[in-house]
């Protein structure tokens, strides 16, 4: 076994996890911050709907996050310098050339931002005893939801620069991580926006998320072509495209390229209305949750392919 | 390079793996047996050759490589045996993505890490091109070799080196070791032993491997992210001593992979706007209701 590669607990299933629910909080802000601004009635009421979500999933996020780590005083290190890190000046700690610690700034701007959506969905539902006039204008002011969606795009991305931007297998193979993470946590916020649009019955609301599916999974095929075609021209495609261990390879073109791209792709282009049993297999509520299956297999399998790289 | 910088310099024709370093090391530190699990899977005492250790680990700072290279019908055998650590990089990957300065440069040049400042967030494994740093699950924070920064500290040099019984490892001024390493490559040619090249630094020397399954290949001084504080007397590929022959910083990925992240967040902006402009009705849906014009926000 080469010695530099990561041993088996730095990709354990709760980090899998962690990278799920906090890009998917991402996916479903960005949907919100379009949905207010550009959309109409019935698409702001699905919205407000969605708001329930981007707060409390950072918040699981946050304490999956602590129960990987151990110690939750320990993220203070984070943010302030600690005493006894007196090589660094300041008291809020800044390292420039780590990616994490860009990330926790953005993802602590981008957790306080989703009290935002979920004060609205909360002001919508009626069970917000005051401040309905600021919450209102809060959720739909467009330079306001503008911001909101540049964190939560830098949110979505954050998981796949920090793999990009290692010694592994895989993970720092190539430069599109990044790209990868963030398509996939938009197309997570519109699967998600799918089954709730279909649930609340939002006809021309499920119509922008079938147009969204499409381009964004369009743009995911795009990403993951390049990605693979990459990692073959290297040579080291073999975690991926192989079937050497722990489902890797499974995970990704199953979950990955067939449930998250193709299946919304084909049925968001095509218009097919599938029946299986006595479920229609190709409502947006289906789609969406196959979707989210399959995102949640794609940050699986990626996060997997370096141990699975260790195997081959 | 830090002024004044402290290492060592590992000879590997000297090593006879004998442990004693890693003995010192384990000893000096104050470092437990492996854990339980890895007692379990067997990684504790591998009992599959002379190297009882296999890896460096959060435990076993300092790790006895043995590398066994027999020929087919095995009359011609060559062992191969390298002291390794830390290198404590110039150019150090952990410590550039540590995100709270738990990782940081000492007055000696070399890397060591503030046990209460890590969150065990373990970036810093997976930066380290050399696979050095380790989780340690017991204490929930990384570990590796911190070149006895206490021993240093007082002049008193490394454990490992100081009971090394060959000379494998001589620890000293990072400029006095090089001159000394330019030294010895030039005497083992002079010998005939053209396999000897220094990993960690280019003094110049260049030599062809005269044993094993590489023989005949060019091998040459090697500076790796710029320069090894510890580094390395090599006499054949650096891959076949475990070592990475291209080791390179993670940084070298971050402007590329945040510019795609940041021209795919563009276009899915571009890709959710038009969704709200233009959406695929559902065909059975379509004409039941007529688009309504863009409303203000209410």
């Amino acid at each position: 076994m080469p010695t530099y590669v990561i041993e088996p607990h730095w990709a354990n299933w709760m980090l899998s996890l962690e990278m799920f629910v906090a890009g998917l909080a991402a996916g479903i802000f960005f949907f919100i911050a379009l949905a207010n601004t550009t959309g109409r009635k019935e698409d702001r009421e699905v919205g407000a709907i969605l708001g329930f979500f981007p707060a409390p999933l950072m918040l699981i996020a946050a304490i999956l996050l602590t129960v990987d780590l151990g110690e939750p005083t320990r993220f203070l290190n984070l943010i302030f310098t600690n005493p006894a890190a007196a090589e660094r000046p300041g008291p809020f700690f800044l390292n420039p050339s780590s990616p994490m610690n860009y990330g926790t700034y953005v993802i602590l701007v981008f957790g306080a931002l989703t009290v935002i959506p979920f004060l609205d969905a909360l002001r919508h539902t009626g069970r917000l005893p005051f401040g309905h006039g600021i919450v209102e204008r809060l959720a739909h002011d467009p330079v306001g939801m503008f911001i909101c969606a540049v964190f939560a795009l830098a949110t979505g991305s954050y998981s796949g620069v920090l793999l990009n931007v290692t010694n592994q297998p895989v993970w720092s193979d190539t430069y599109i991580q990044g790209g990868l993470y963030v398509v996939f946590s938009a197309l997570g916020g519109f699967a998600a926006a799918g089954i709730a649009a279909d649930r609340m019955r939002a006809r021309e609301t499920a119509g922008a998320v079938r147009t969204g599916l499409m381009g964004i999974t369009l743009l995911a095929g795009v990403l993951v072509a390049v990605f693979v075609a990459n990692l073959v021209a290297l040579g080291v495609a073999q975690p991926l495209i192989g079937t050497t261990t722990a489902f890797v390879a499974p995970a990704f073109w199953i979950g990955a390229v067939g449930l998250a791209i193709l299946y919304p792709l084909v049925v968001t282009t095509t218009g097919i209305r599938l029946q299986l049993a006595r479920v229609n297999v190709s409502s947006l509520a289906v789609v969406g949750t196959l979707a989210l299956l399959g995102v949640f297999a794609f940050r699986w399998s990626i996060l997997h392919s370096a141990l699975a790289a260790v195997a081959h | 390079m830090t002024a004044n910088a402290k290492g060592m310099f590992v000879d590997t024709t000297l090593c006879t793996g004998c442990k004693a370093c890693q003995v010192a090391c384990k000893q000096w530190n104050e470092l437990p047996m492996e854990d339980e699990a890895a007692v379990r899977e067997h990684r504790a005492f591998l009992a599959t050759s002379y190297d009882n250790t296999g890896h460096l680990s959060s435990t076993n700072w300092r790790h006895v490589k043995f590398i066994e290279q027999f020929s087919e019908d095995r009359t011609d055998a060559r062992w191969l045996m390298m002291s390794d650590s830390c290198k404590h990089c110039e150019q150090a990957g952990c410590l550039e993505v540590c995100p709270t300065g738990a990782l940081y440069r000492t007055q000696f040049g070399s890397v060591d890490i503030h046990q209460d400042v890590c969150i065990g967030c373990r970036y810093c494994v997976g930066a380290c091109p050399f696979g050095v740093i380790d989780y340690n699950g017991r204490t929930g924070r990384v570990n590796k070799c911190i070149l006895c920064q206490d021993r240093m500290e007082t002049g008193d040099g490394t454990a490992c080196a100081k009971s090394c019984p060959t000379s494998s490892l001589t620890y000293g001024r990072v400029e006095d070791l090089k001159a000394m390493a330019a030294a010895r490559v030039r005497q083992l040619h002079a010998q005939g032993k053209t396999d000897a090249y220094v990993y960690g630094w280019d003094l110049g020397n260049s030599g062809v491997i005269t044993q094993g399954p590489n023989k005949g290949q060019v091998v040459k001084d090697m500076e790796v992210v710029g320069g090894l504080n510890v580094f390395y007397l090599l006499m054949d590929q650096p891959s076949v001593y475990g070592l990475p022959s291209a080791p390179q910083l993670p940084q070298r990925n971050m402007t590329p992979s945040a510019g795609v992240a940041l021209i795919s967040a563009a276009v899915l902006g571009v890709t959710g706007l038009a969704a709200f402009r233009r959406r695929r009705m559902e065909p059975a849906m379509r004409g039941a209701s007529p688009p309504q014009a863009p409303q203000a926000v209410s």
